[in-house]
């Protein structure tokens, strides 16, 4: 069976000399979750919109569903590729939840017309049955079925969001992007928001790759978790493990620094990242030839400077990290593997 | 600063163009006119031979781009060429005139800069009557047109209370004098636009009064009016700088009226006498000079705003 | 598709602007000036150039109601001849400009590139002609040619429109839905035509009416100067020139014709600005950041007076007097269009002992910005306290003068508010506003303001100081702005550091270094620290007591570690196991129903009532108060009694 989404080898220049997604790679089954972890300037947002189309790769392959090629893009050094093909774009089969509610609806449409553009977008359907997939999947995403001609401004940032999900649908896509789709809401409709995404999944055989800066929401939603650092994968694997067990110290680092609801064991959560973050580390940025985290890791040597890691496979896990060492874990582990 | 420079740079480098682009077309404009110059300046009763004489001692007789090279020539060194009706070199003409349309625009400006930010801060900071004036007299003000305010105001002033002269011009050797005669037209002049600024400066206030760093800065002890007049005017006058921009441009234009109606012998009463009297060198002069004041108030414009706006000008 | 025709949205506000009784009016007025002009010959009492020389400047009389003028001519039918030709000029130059603007602009702003920068050179040139020279220079060719000066007109007017346009969908594109629609897979003309000038469109149409009202301008005045007049049909503009002429013997003449030309641009300005003010939040790019949680929510008829219900409140320490003592406070906002208040932040009370470190924690509209602001005396207008006390080391801060109230503020109580990046001002220097803010609290020369400031800036982390200072807000990241702006609050020395959700707006690793940052300089300076925020973990992370609020009440208060790992109300509870970190699993959270209310909809019983799994009829008959929990424990629930029996998943289920 192959894979629904394969990104090979991708790559996104903005500017000359640097990045934003430096040579990525991977791949979303069908029925999967992927969840992309990382910060600003992780990449993250810009893979989603290569995936998408709506930024073009400077090299680097991405296919949909293996037998029909999507976004491909001639590979080349430095040279902007030409799309050749968007077809599963154009048939819906991708899709996307943006993170900011308020401005992916347009203001000026009524948000049934809104939720019916992917779908009337193909031109197959007609007026009626236009209307009438509206209500379902505004049934579909708990919101009353004649809320179609009303404007965005009339909801909730919450139900804005719900609205997103219900075009999201309206193709009946194979994959959605989801682009931070938690990030604005508040905590209780955050968690109505990500049940409302797991329970469509579970109804219609969805894929997602989610995309997010937290590690715990994307551990809850995702099978496979990938985590980005300045536009290069530094650990990828089955979302249990990278998450309770992260080997990389990026991916440490982001799980320390992570704050839990419990006095307790959020004071030994405190003295791990003191240990695994430096301060000041956002302020300063690697060289080319070198690892990415260099800078800010804890555990750098002067190895890490000068060359880029190659990515080795720990179990399920795939690792980016020069200091690794199989068998003992790391060098000046002064705490033990994270106990909470 | 040094950003700006270069900014500067670079558009006085576009400017060259554009002026080159209005010069050219200004000269093209007397292709277009009907009839030539020598029946008109003469008088259809003037000998055909004449007529024709006169046609060649202006040079109209060589193929057109000859003339247009000629004329080229001649305006990058200044010369203008001469008035047909007055026989005086057009840049003499302009330049006796340009003093008169700078004072009227000059002190139309202050007026509208010394009144309109005033009171447009004081409207943002107390919506009490102040504000309320100023937004129910803003609409009319700013409908009226300057020439029928400029009327009014020689009725009233002028001949009613004989405070202020009808017409005429002093210039700066007197300067009393000079000021007295320029009260009402710039008053004419200014009035709109000063209310206009006022509304727009209001509106810059209120939204930057809003803004988180205002909060912050009173937060961290600053005392109220070190953060108006330090911060909120600062971050206000950006915008404001572009409007009173255009509003340059506004009173060039506004001013070839208010010239005509008070007599005053600037560029406008040129511009408009030697149109009516069909002067082509002196209409192409006039515009020319025109376009030079007009691409020297954006440039300062754009300059202006740019050292106000960190943010503008680029790493 | 489903919906025909014009947009819904164009209908909508179109019926609101039909609907303004000024801008009806306007527009009335418009039209019986063009319909009076074209039907004039049939209109007018008499021709407009027939003369009466027996029937010189006449008032108005029966004959002539509005007058005569200096040959005798009827100024009324001269009137009625004399706007048409105005409007039709104007619209000429504004259609002209609309027409050779707008699809280049909508191609400049969509398309970038080459195309842009050839029509924007072009927009620029245009903008160094002298617009109103230039056509009084074609009068020259074209004498009393309105068609054409006024086509001038509109050409050299294009390049404006066109800069605007362009601006305008340069804005419309970077929006998120029009990603949508490429993703879609509509076609470029699709997207312009369905999203962009939907939304453009009001902003254009405020943009025609502004340029009718300059374009009767220019034609007046020009008519005034005696070009692109009509001998036969005089406009208003060569009416008032010849009214002029005969301003000492008949001053009236003047009036007539200024007033229907200064009438005519009132209505067209005022129909430019009813659309500007009424077309639907479409201002493209005009993203506000609003942070998440704030506001004051939206304004309504006031809360009910509960029963005074505060018992002691006394989180910590029993005996020492709090460094903040916040007792009953209560803001409130005017309900719009109702005359009343509505609270917003309904009796809050805590105590902050010094040193120690408060969380307050809610969700957006619960009240907890207002709250702090209102320690600080910076509740926004039109915003109230409406009573309550807040007392600082003693001093009683709501009824104090706003000088002390001034004094306090940066001296002994610093804030710093969550967004960084909009914290500062972005016109000054990072040291220049620094050294302003040191400046006011020390009285010491150049030199050690400057030296303090660098050292500021290293106390918070800052690496290099001196490079900083020098720069720009724009010109740094978040995490380093914040960093900037504890420096900035710390200035003072301040006993009390408020901190509105300082790390929302960050990095999570950098969150984690700004709340140890916060930590260390809370020790090292014996400061005590009112955190707001929405995060849990955070609560857990960095303080001592928290109060839980919603709804603009508290309805937990207590330690940190008693409140977290043992909720004593419904609300915290779902809080905690909103979390996706509480569940560990992938199974379903188990969320809050429903949604926060906007203060409109607050009711006077419990307010989580409608959301609560445990609400029963006895949390619906009254105002609830914070009732003691246990040994310095409050909580606001009327079934407390029950909750011990009862474990997270029961309530939640």
């Amino acid at each position: 069976m192959t894979d629904l989404l394969s990104v090979e080898n991708l790559t996104v220049s903005f500017r000359r000399g640097s990045a934003a997604v430096d040579d990525v790679s991977l791949t979303v089954a069908r029925s999967q979750t992927v969840g992309l972890v990382g910060e600003s300037g992780s990449g993250k947002t810009t893979i989603g919109r290569a995936i998408l189309g709506l930024v073009t790769p400077t090299s680097g392959r991405i296919r949909f569903d293996g037998t029909r090629p999507g976004n491909e893009a001639a590979s080349g050094r430095g040279h902007p590729a030409r799309r050749v093909q968007t077809a599963p774009i154009q048939t819906g089969l991708i899709q996307t939840v943006f993170q900011d509610p308020g401005s992916s609806l347009n203001p000026a449409r009524t948000v049934g017309r809104s939720i019916a553009e992917p779908l009337a977008a193909l031109g197959t359907a007609s007026a009626a049955s236009l209307r009438e997939r509206t209500r379902e999947l505004l049934q579909a995403v708990g919101l009353p079925a004649d809320a179609g001609g009303r404007y965005p401004h009339e909801f909730s940032g919450g139900q804005r969001q719900r609205i997103a999900i219900a075009r999201a649908l309206a193709a009946s896509p194979e994959l959605v992007i989801c682009d931070e789709p938690t990030s604005s809401l508040d905590l209780s409709t955050q968690a109505q928001m990500l049940n409302l995404l797991g329970d469509l999944r579970a109804s219609r055989g969805l894929s997602y790759l989610f995309i997010s800066h937290d590690l715990a929401v994307v551990r809850h939603m995702a099978d496979r978790i990938v985590v980005l650092y300045r536009g290069r994968v530094m650990e990828a694997g089955p979302a249990e493990q990278v998450s309770e067990q992260p080997l990389h110290p990026y991916t440490r680092a982001l799980r320390a620094a992570a704050p839990v609801a419990d006095v307790a064991r959020q004071r030994q959560r405190r003295a791990e990242r003191q240990q695994l973050i430096k301060p000041g580390g956002d302020l300063v940025a690697s060289g080319a030839d070198a690892c990415p985290y260099a800078a800010r890791c804890v555990f750098a040597a002067p190895v890490c400077v000068s060359r880029r890691p190659r990515q080795v496979e720990v179990g399920l896990v795939q690792l980016e990290c020069h200091r690794y060492d199989p068998d003992s874990g790391y060098p000046q582990l002064s705490c033990a593997a994270p106990t909470i | 600063m040094v950003p700006v420079l270069r900014m500067a740079l670079g558009r006085l480098a576009l400017a060259v163009p554009m002026l080159f682009v209005v010069a050219t077309a200004t000269f093209f404009l007397q292709q277009l006119v009907p009839g030539d110059p020598g029946s008109f300046i003469l008088g259809k009763d003037a000998a055909p031979a004449e007529i024709r004489q006169f046609d060649v001692s202006l040079g109209l007789n060589r193929p057109v781009l000859v003339q247009y090279g000629a004329w080229l020539g001649r305006a990058v060194r200044g010369n203008l060429g001469e008035s047909w009706t007055t026989r005086e070199p057009v840049a003499q003409t302009l330049l006796a005139a340009a003093p008169v349309t700078l004072s009227l625009a000059g002190l139309a400006l202050l007026v509208i800069v010394g009144l309109g930010v005033p009171l447009g801060t004081l409207a943002a900071l107390r919506p009490g009557i102040i504000d309320r004036i100023v937004q129910a007299s803003a609409g009319f003000a700013i409908a009226l047109p300057n020439f029928w305010l400029g009327v009014g105001l020689v009725l009233l002033l002028a001949v009613d209370l004989k405070l202020f002269p009808a017409t005429g011009y002093v210039s700066l050797s007197d300067p009393a004098q000079w000021l007295h005669s320029l009260v009402l037209p710039v008053l004419a002049l200014a009035a709109g636009m000063t209310v206009s600024l006022a509304l727009q400066v209001r509106s810059a206030m209120i939204d930057v009064l809003a803004a988180d760093y205002i909060r912050s800065l009173r937060a961290a002890g600053l005392p109220r009016r070190s953060v108006l007049f330090r911060h909120a005017l600062r971050n206000c006058m950006a915008p404001v700088v572009t409007t009173v921009g255009f509003q340059l441009l506004g009173l060039l234009a506004g001013a070839v009226v208010i010239e005509q109606l008070f007599n005053l012998p600037g560029l406008g009463s040129v511009m408009v006498s030697s149109v009516t009297e069909h002067d082509i060198p002196l209409v192409q002069g006039a515009v020319l000079l025109f376009a030079v004041l007009v691409v020297a108030v954006n440039l300062v414009t754009d300059v202006a705003a740019a050292v106000l706006n960190p943010r503008a000008r680029g790493r | 598709m489903a919906q025909a025709g014009r947009l819904p949205a164009t209908r909508a506000w179109l019926r609101a602007l039909l609907h303004s009784p000024v801008s009806a009016v306007s527009l009335l007025w418009l039209l019986a000036v063009v319909v009076v002009s074209v039907f004039a010959p049939l209109l007018a009492p008499y021709s407009p150039v027939q003369d009466n020389l027996t029937a010189l400047f006449q008032g108005p009389s029966l004959h002539h109601l509005l007058g005569t003028d200096e040959l005798g001519r009827d100024v009324l039918s001269r009137l009625m001849f004399g706007g048409g030709t105005l409007l039709w000029g104007a619209a000429e130059a504004t259609g002209v400009a609309l027409l050779l603007g707008v699809p280049a602009g909508l191609l400049a702003g969509y398309s970038g590139g080459k195309p842009d920068r050839l029509l924007s050179w072009l927009a620029d040139l245009s903008f160094a002609v002298p617009a109103f020279v230039v056509v009084v220079a074609l009068a020259v060719i074209y004498p009393q040619n309105v068609v054409i000066l006024m086509g001038a007109l509109g050409v050299i007017a294009a390049g404006g429109v066109l800069r605007f346009t362009r601006n305008l969908t340069r804005a419309v594109r970077d929006e998120l839905y029009v990603d949508a629609a490429r993703v879609d897979g509509l076609t470029r003309r699709q997207i312009l035509v369905g999203h962009v000038l939907p939304v453009i469109s009001p902003p254009l149409v405020v943009q025609a009416f502004t340029g009718m009202s300059v374009g009767v301008i220019v034609l007046a005045s020009l008519s005034f100067l005696g070009l692109g007049t009509n001998p036969e049909t005089p406009n208003w503009g060569q009416l008032i020139y010849d009214a002029s002429q005969q301003v000492t013997t008949d001053p009236w003449l003047m009036v007539p014709s200024g007033a229907v030309l200064v009438l005519t641009v009132m209505a067209l300005n005022f129909l430019g600005s009813s659309v500007r003010d009424l077309a639907p939040g479409t201002r493209p790019g005009v993203r506000v950041r609003r942070p998440r949680r704030t506001g004051p929510g939206r304004w309504l008829p006031p809360a009910e007076s509960a029963a005074p219900d505060e018992s002691a409140q006394v989180p910590v320490e029993p005996s020492a007097e709090s460094l903040l003592r916040v007792r009953d406070l209560v803001v409130a906002f005017p309900a719009p269009g109702e005359g009343r208040l509505q609270a917003v932040v309904d009796r809050v009370s805590f105590d902050l002992p010094a040193g120690q470190t408060l969380g307050l924690v809610g969700e957006s509209g619960c009240g907890k910005t207002m709250s702090v602001l209102a320690i600080q005396g910076l509740i926004p207008a039109p915003g109230v306290i409406a009573s309550g006390s807040v007392r600082f080391d003693g001093t009683e801060l709501i009824s104090a003068s706003s000088r002390s109230v001034a004094a306090v503020r940066g001296t002994r109580i610093g804030y710093i508010s969550q967004d960084p990046m909009t914290a500062l001002d972005p016109s000054f220097t990072i040291g220049s506003q620094l050294r302003e803010v040191l400046r006011r609290h020390t009285r010491a020369g150049r030199r050690v303001v400057r030296e303090r400031s660098l050292d500021l800036l290293r106390e918070v982390g800052i690496a290099d100081p001196a490079a900083t200072a020098r720069l720009y807000p724009h010109q740094i990241s978040g995490g380093m702005a914040q960093r900037v702006a504890i420096a900035i609050a710390l200035s003072g020395q301040p006993d009390l550091l408020i901190a509105d959700e300082p790390t929302t707006a960050l990095d999570v690793t950098v969150q984690a270094e700004i709340l140890d940052l916060l930590r260390d300089l809370k020790e090292r300076r014996t400061m005590a620290l009112l955190l707001v925020t929405h995060d849990l973990g955070v609560v857990a992370d960095a303080c001592d007591s928290v109060a839980v609020m919603y709804a603009g009440q508290i309805v937990e208060q207590g330690g940190a570690e008693d409140v977290l790992s043992n909720s004593r109300h419904p609300y915290t509870l779902g809080l905690l196991s909103s979390m996706p970190a509480a569940t560990g699993t992938r199974a379903r959270l188990a969320a809050i129903r429903g949604a926060v209310p906007a203060p409109r909809d607050w009711p006077v019983s419990c307010r989580f009532a409608p959301r609560c799994p445990l609400a029963a009829d006895v949390c619906r008959v009254g105002p609830v108060a914070l009732a003691q929990a246990g040994p310095g424990r409050l909580s606001r629930c009327v079934r407390l009694a029950e909750l011990p029996e009862l474990t997270a998943e029961q309530v939640l289920a």
